[in-house]
């Protein structure tokens, strides 16, 4: 079905467009759910399908379908063709000149799915509830699911680029709830790597659930009010990758930068004169990175042939780099970065992020925290949002701690950060030596792609943030 | 139709108790816009063929692409070497049976869907706004036709077919100054995206230079747009299932005051021109009008057959085969028109749009979620200019307790944020809480 893909890209070039690409991929899964110990469904499926993107007149279409069928194919592709003709009010579209890439890669995967029944698979899942319902606490809720695909892509365009993958990949997602009295807490979080069954091996649901659920009762039980007003933070990984994702990422996608994702996912504070401006401490660097091998967001080569690479957004607390496609590269008049993904061949390809991360510091944890006099110690989060351009922000810790007098004291309850991009960012004057990551599934453009991410760092201390 | 019999026959031979096959053809035409101008066009083509398979309480979701008696055979084979060691689902308890006779939803399918230009609408949008000052607009228009069937091992058979417009844009006279409309509809006629042109660009125009917003207890006026996304949660809490996982703030409150006296939720699968309405469920159960909270008193949760069965009660007509969803749910309007509100806030707020809402406890309602576009202080009866930077941080539960007024006409809301359709007025709600950033 490949010849589908190459087919589209010639009948285009024949017929007028002055650039095409094509993505054939089969998206193989399993996915079971379990709820409150019980295992609601199992799926599992193959989808196949082919999603054709092409410039004509410097104007821009986009088309998709599962029906691998030559003759349908033409039909849709011949409406794309005149919808582009017809339209007076159309961007022009061009995109930068990049090297064409022939490339065939793949994840290997250690221990094979397929080769794991799907008993197994669900043990994974019925050990961590048992592991949960084992801990001192009432647990009021679970809910559990857990995913392995298989995505082999054939990616083909105009300018002479062939690419094949082969990614395997993983997730677990997790909303747990307990009871202390009339008191309830709950729990979201979210694991993806790519890889074999050992990545879900790594990820040690079990244990991971257990410690969650005696985080959770000891807040509740032993924790206190939080103190309020201008005082210090020192924040774990899974928070650091949160703003690290939200606002030192984000912001950054040059398509929103542009305003063409105005309607739905916002704009930005940034503007395209901004690169070289300071908005943070010296100690502010984040990076996105598609290269890190096993990551969740891993790809050698985005959804316009160019090769990925790191791309160092913050550095020193100086904006150095957006996240470019070929058309907002060509807008700039730079090479693109390789940030362009779709979530399958059926959506557009968008400038997303991938495996988002503040670099690590020279601090312990700590040391970061010895230096506090009065403070929270975040180590995770349940509730956060920021605004659509990506200044106003909050962040509201689960289990979470009073630093006093440079010790972790009692618990607290739910310590909530509101804060902006240009007050936390100058803030930050500490970051840890150590780095971990949190899967996330991060939603940009109409219809909807959430598309797999890293959101990472290290433990940061941030000065003089407001804390209620 | 023959597949469909030789599928489900084949596996009730081979031990299993339920079987339901539902196949969708679509086709959707699309138009991104930005800055004014088209960024591209898009179109979408697919078939989709689903098996639902429950062997002995194993419950097994799967698709079938190829549609040839070889690779359905293939596919029976794995369901059932699936299924064979799988633990049972015990609150499984089966899908429906019956005699139904569905009727028809007016206002469901625009015949001429297939001679509409997506563009033409877009480029008149754009005008439309661009002539009421805005300095630049961005959105979409979604045009899509869809063919379903369902077959169940219950003898069910149905069909239905629909078409849908979506219409989505945003109008900015600075950074800081937008407005947001969004129209929805089966049938282009109905499609109010004139109106929403001309709406998203009045609201911009009046959020031009916006003050930092106060923080504390104020009166809140929420047009459709803002609230749906607080309402898509509602729908979703009345789902059994939301119950039972934990993602509901309704648990253990049946019969029991969830909302003021005004207050009156109905979820209406058969909803006239609704964006959510359908002749059949996911199970062949025709669907119908629930009445989901009664004078402020939450009187039904949302139920397919086998949740109704464990809960000794009738299908809501709600099936998701797993999990109960909403279809339209709707907010019945009050008598107040958007004006009678604003004259009645001493100190208050007008959010015409929201985003980022996220949950701190899904049990107890906690949330937090920001105003996007126009937001406007109120001071005695009249708005006195537009604020930014500010967060709505409060409870669903003690929302929904304070709603004193409700608008008198209804809209029908989709959105980015609120992707399940909602049906709702303006929205007035005493002492919500706001904060901000320091």
């Amino acid at each position: 079905m490949q010849d589908l893909a190459d087919f589209a890209v010639k009948y285009l070039g024949k017929n007028g467009a002055s650039y095409a690409e094509a993505k054939y991929q089969e998206i193989e899964s399993n996915s079971f759910l379990v709820k409150n110990g019980s295992l609601d469904i199992t799926s599992f499926d193959v989808i196949k399908g082919v999603g054709i993107r092409f410039i004509l007149n410097k104007r821009l279409g986009f088309l998709s379908t599962n029906l691998l069928d030559k003759a349908k194919l033409i039909k849709q592709l011949k409406d794309s063709i005149k919808m582009c003709n017809k339209t007076k009010t159309y961007e022009d579209v061009e995109f930068s000149d990049e090297k064409t890439n022939k490339a065939n890669y793949k994840v290997i995967q250690k221990i094979k799915f397929n080769s794991i029944s799907p008993e197994e698979k669900i043990k994974v899942l019925m050990n961590a509830e048992k592991e949960m319902r084992s801990a001192d606490a009432k647990v009021e809720s679970t809910y559990m699911s857990l995913n392995d695909l298989d995505t082999k892509s054939y990616y083909v365009n105009s300018d002479g680029s062939k690419i094949k993958s082969s990614i395997p990949s993983c997730e677990f997602v997790y909303v747990i709830g307990i009871r202390e009295g009339n008191k309830t807490s709950q729990r979201y979080s979210q694991l993806g790597a790519t890889g074999g069954f050992e990545v879900i091996k790594n990820f040690n649901i079990p244990l991971r659930l257990k410690n969650e659920i005696e985080a959770m009762k000891n807040n509740l039980k032993n924790g206190k009010k939080p103190p309020t007003g201008i005082i210090d933070a020192v924040l774990g990984p899974e928070v650091t990758g949160i703003i690290a994702h939200e606002s030192g990422g984000h912001p950054y996608e040059a398509d929103r930068i542009f305003g063409r994702e105005a309607a739905q996912a916002g704009e930005s504070f940034v503007s395209k004169e901004m690169i070289g401006r300071k908005l943070g401490s010296e100690a502010v660097n984040v990076v996105d990175d598609p290269t890190l091998e096993g990551s969740f967001g891993f790809y050698l080569y985005d959804d316009e042939g160019v090769k990925a690479r790191r791309k160092f957004i913050l550095k020193n607390g100086v904006i150095n780099e957006f996240l470019h496609n070929r058309q907002t590269a060509k807008i700039m008049g730079l090479k693109s970065n390789g940030s362009s993904r779709s979530n399958a061949f059926d959506k557009e390809p968008l400038i997303r992020m991938s495996n988002t991360f503040f670099l690590p510091g020279e601090y312990t944890e700590e040391e970061l925290i010895e230096d506090v006099k009065l403070g929270v110690y975040i180590k995770n989060f349940m509730e956060w949002n920021i605004d659509d351009k990506r200044i106003n922000q909050k962040y509201v810790g689960s289990e979470s701690y009073l630093i006093e007098k440079g010790e972790i004291k009692h618990p607290i309850i739910a310590p909530k950060i509101e804060t902006t991009t240009f007050k936390l960012y100058p803030s930050i004057d500490g970051c840890g030596k150590n780095l971990e990551f949190n899967g996330g599934s991060c939603g940009k453009s109409e219809p909807m792609q959430g598309i797999p991410v890293l959101l990472g760092g290290p433990s940061i201390r941030v000065r003089g943030l407001k804390v209620s | 139709m023959e597949l469909p019999k030789y599928i489900i026959n084949e596996l009730k031979k081979k031990g299993a108790d339920d079987v339901v096959i539902s196949s969708s053809k679509s086709y959707t035409k699309q138009v991104r816009f930005s800055n004014n101008e088209i960024n591209l066009n898009l179109s979408y083509s697919f078939d989709v063929f689903n098996i639902f398979a429950s062997l002995k309480q194993r419950i097994i979701s799967t698709s079938l692409r190829d549609l040839s008696k070889k690779a359905a055979d293939l596919t029976i084979k794995k369901i059932l070497a699936s299924a064979k060691n799988l633990p049972k689902n015990e609150d499984y308890k089966g899908i429906a049976n019956g005699k139904f006779k569905y009727t028809n939803i007016e206002d469901n399918y625009d015949k001429n869907i297939d001679n509409v230009n997506p563009i033409d609408i877009v480029e008149e949008a754009i005008s439309l706004s661009i002539n009421k000052g805005v300095l630049k607009c961005a959105g979409v228009l979604f045009a899509t036709k869809s063919e379903d069937k369902i077959f169940t091992s219950n003898d069910i058979i149905g069909e239905d077919k629909k078409t849908h417009y979506y219409f989505s844009i945003r109008s900015m006279n600075s950074k800081d100054a937008s407005g947001h409309s969004n129209a929805v509809s089966n049938v282009l006629s109905k499609l109010d995206y004139r109106n929403s042109a001309e709406e998203s660009a009045e609201i911009s125009k009046m959020s031009l230079n916006p003050k930092e917003s106060p923080d504390g207890k104020f009166d809140v006026i929420f047009s459709p747009l803002a609230f749906a996304p607080l309402l898509k949660h509602t729908g979703d809490s009345a789902s059994i299932y939301s119950i039972e996982s934990g993602f509901s703030f309704f648990p253990k409150k049946l019969n029991e005051r969830v909302a003021n006296t005004n207050v009156n939720l109905i979820d209406d699968g058969t909803y006239r021109n609704g964006s959510g309405s359908s002749r059949y469920d996911d199970e062949g159960h025709p669907r119908q009008r629930t009445t989901v909270v009664e004078n402020g008193i939450l009187k039904s949760f949302l139920h397919n057959t086998s949740s109704a069965i464990r809960y000794k009660t009738k299908s809501t007509g709600n099936a998701g085969l797993i999990s109960p969803d909403p279809t339209n749910f709707i907010l019945m309007p009050g008598k107040l028109t958007k004006d009678d509100m604003i004259k009645n806030v001493k100190n208050g707020i007008l959010i015409t749009n929201i985003w980022y809402t996220r949950f701190n406890n899904y049990l107890t309602g906690e949330f937090s979620t920001i105003p996007r576009d126009g937001t406007f202080l109120i001071k005695n009866g009249e708005i006195l200019y537009p604020i930014n930077r500010l967060r709505v941080s409060d409870s669903l539960q003690r929302i929904y307790k304070n709603i004193i007024g409700l608008g008198k006409e209804l809209k029908q809301i989709e959105s980015w944020e609120a992707e399940s359709p909602t049906v709702l007025p303006y929205v007035f709600v005493k002492d919500v809480n706001i904060t901000k950033p320091k």
